[in-house]
C-alpha cells in the first residue's frame, strides 16, 4: 500500500455516514459527504470597529471536490463555493459565501 | 466643566401649582428655587451649580417621576433658550443653549394644552463644549435614515451585528488662524468621518447610503447656529472578502467648521 492508498483508507472512517463527522451536503448532481464548519470570524472592511460574521468551509474527499461557484445546501441553508482548496492528501477544503 | 450638584431630592410639581404655565423659578440662574411635590415649599438649588452662562450650550439631565395626565408635553428654559420636548416618565438628556439676555429664569414649563407632570427632578446641569454638540448633532441627524434607520454608533468598541450601519468617528479638531476673526479667534476645522458599513450589499446601496448621508448633513450645515458651514471631503471604499458575505464600508470624509476664541472653547463666536 502507498502513502497515498494508506492516508485514503484513514479518511474512510473520518467521512464514514454513520461513525464519521461527516454529514450530508446537497448539490445539483445529488448530495455528497462533507464536514461543514463555520467559525466566527470579524470582517474588517478597514472601518474603526469590524462586523460580526462567519467563515463557513466545507471540508470533503477530493474525489467529491466541487468547483467555484457550485451550490450546495448544508442544514438548510444554501451556499456557494466560492474557493476549493485541495490539500494534495484527498481531501479539499472549499470556502463558502451564503448563496 | 461639569456641574453635578446633589439635587436629587428637589422637585417640581405642577399639580400643587395649578394655572401656572411655566412655574417653579426664583430669578437668578445661579440660585434657583423650586417649587417641591409638597406645596408651599420651596427648595434651593445647590448654589455649586452655576453660574450659567448667555450663549453657553448644557446637558441638563432631567428626570420626570410621574405623570398626573396624559398629553403632557415639557421644555426645559434656560432663559429663553428651550430644548426640545420631553413627555414621559424617565430622565431626559437635554440639550439646551442659555439665553439669559431677557430672562434670567430656569423653568420646566407646559406647552399649551398640557396639564402637567408629577413630580419632576432636574439632576444636573453639565457644560459640553462645541465639538461635543456638533457631533450630538451629526448623530440626531443621520438617526433614522431610510437604510441605516437606528444603526448609528459613536464610540463602538465592538464589532457591528446588524447592519447597514453607520459610524461617526471624529478625527481631529485643527484651529485655522488665517481664517478667523483676528488672531485670538480661529476659525476651527472639525474632521469627523462617517462610515457606512453594510455587509452582503452591493456598491450601489453604499452609494445610496452616502447620498442619503449628505442630504442629511446639509439639511442644517450650520447645526443650529454653531458652525459657520461644512464641506464634504473624499469618500472612499473598504472591503472584506473573506466571510459568509461581502463586507463593504465607505468613509465618507466631513470638515466642520466653527468659530470659538481662544480659552473659550463652549462659546460659539
Amino acid at each position: 500500500m502507498t502513502f497515498l492508498e494508506d492516508i485514503d483508507d484513514d479518511l474512510d472512517s473520518l467521512y464514514d455516514p454513520d461513525f464519521g463527522f461527516a454529514e450530508r451536503v446537497e448539490t445539483a448532481d445529488g448530495y455528497i459527504i462533507g464536514i461543514f464548519e463555520s467559525p466566527y470570524y470579524e470582517g474588517d472592511p478597514g472601518t474603526f470597529v469590524g462586523v460580526r460574521t462567519s467563515t463557513p468551509a466545507l471540508r470533503t474527499r477530493t474525489k467529491d471536490e466541487l468547483a467555484e461557484s457550485d451550490e450546495i445546501i448544508i442544514r438548510g441553508t444554501r451556499y456557494t463555493v466560492v474557493e476549493p482548496m485541495p490539500n494534495g492528501y484527498g481531501e479539499t477544503i472549499h470556502m463558502l459565501r451564503l448563496a | 466643566m461639569l456641574f453635578t450638584p446633589d439635587i436629587s431630592q428637589w422637585d417640581c410639581d405642577t399639580q400643587d401649582n395649578p394655572g401656572l404655565d411655566q412655574w417653579s423659578c426664583d430669578t437668578l440662574p445661579n440660585f434657583l428655587d423650586f417649587y417641591s411635590v409638597a406645596p408651599a415649599t420651596t427648595y434651593a438649588i445647590n448654589p455649586d451649580i452655576g453660574p450659567l452662562f448667555d450663549g453657553v450650550s448644557y446637558w441638563v439631565n432631567v428626570e420626570i417621576v410621574s405623570i398626573y395626565y396624559d398629553n403632557i408635553n415639557c421644555r426645559l428654559y434656560l432663559g429663553t433658550g428651550q430644548s426640545e420636548v420631553f413627555s414621559t416618565v424617565g430622565t431626559h438628556r437635554l440639550q439646551v443653549t442659555a439665553d439669559f439676555s431677557t430672562d434670567q429664569n430656569i423653568r420646566i414649563g407646559n406647552e399649551p394644552d398640557s396639564l402637567g407632570a408629577g413630580g419632576v427632578k432636574l439632576i444636573g446641569v453639565e457644560l459640553v463644549n462645541i465639538r461635543e454638540l456638533i457631533l450630538a448633532d451629526i448623530e440626531t441627524a443621520l438617526t433614522g435614515l431610510s437604510i441605516t434607520g437606528s444603526n448609528v454608533f459613536r464610540n463602538r468598541t465592538r464589532p457591528h451585528g446588524a447592519t447597514p450601519a453607520l459610524n461617526i468617528n471624529f478625527n481631529q479638531d485643527e484651529p485655522d488662524y488665517e481664517l478667523g476673526k483676528m488672531d485670538s479667534a480661529p476659525m476651527q476645522r472639525l474632521e469627523v468621518t462617517i462610515q457606512a458599513i453594510a455587509k452582503g450589499s452591493s456598491q450601489s446601496e453604499l452609494n445610496a447610503i452616502a447620498s442619503e448621508v449628505e442630504v442629511a448633513m446639509y439639511t442644517d450645515q450650520t447645526f443650529g447656529g454653531k458652525s459657520v458651514g461644512i464641506e464634504r471631503g473624499t469618500i472612499s471604499p473598504g472591503s472584506d472578502n473573506e466571510g459568509d458575505e461581502k463586507i463593504q464600508a465607505l468613509d465618507i470624509n466631513y470638515e466642520i467648521f466653527y468659530r470659538t476664541a481662544e480659552g473659550a472653547p463652549d462659546i460659539v463666536i
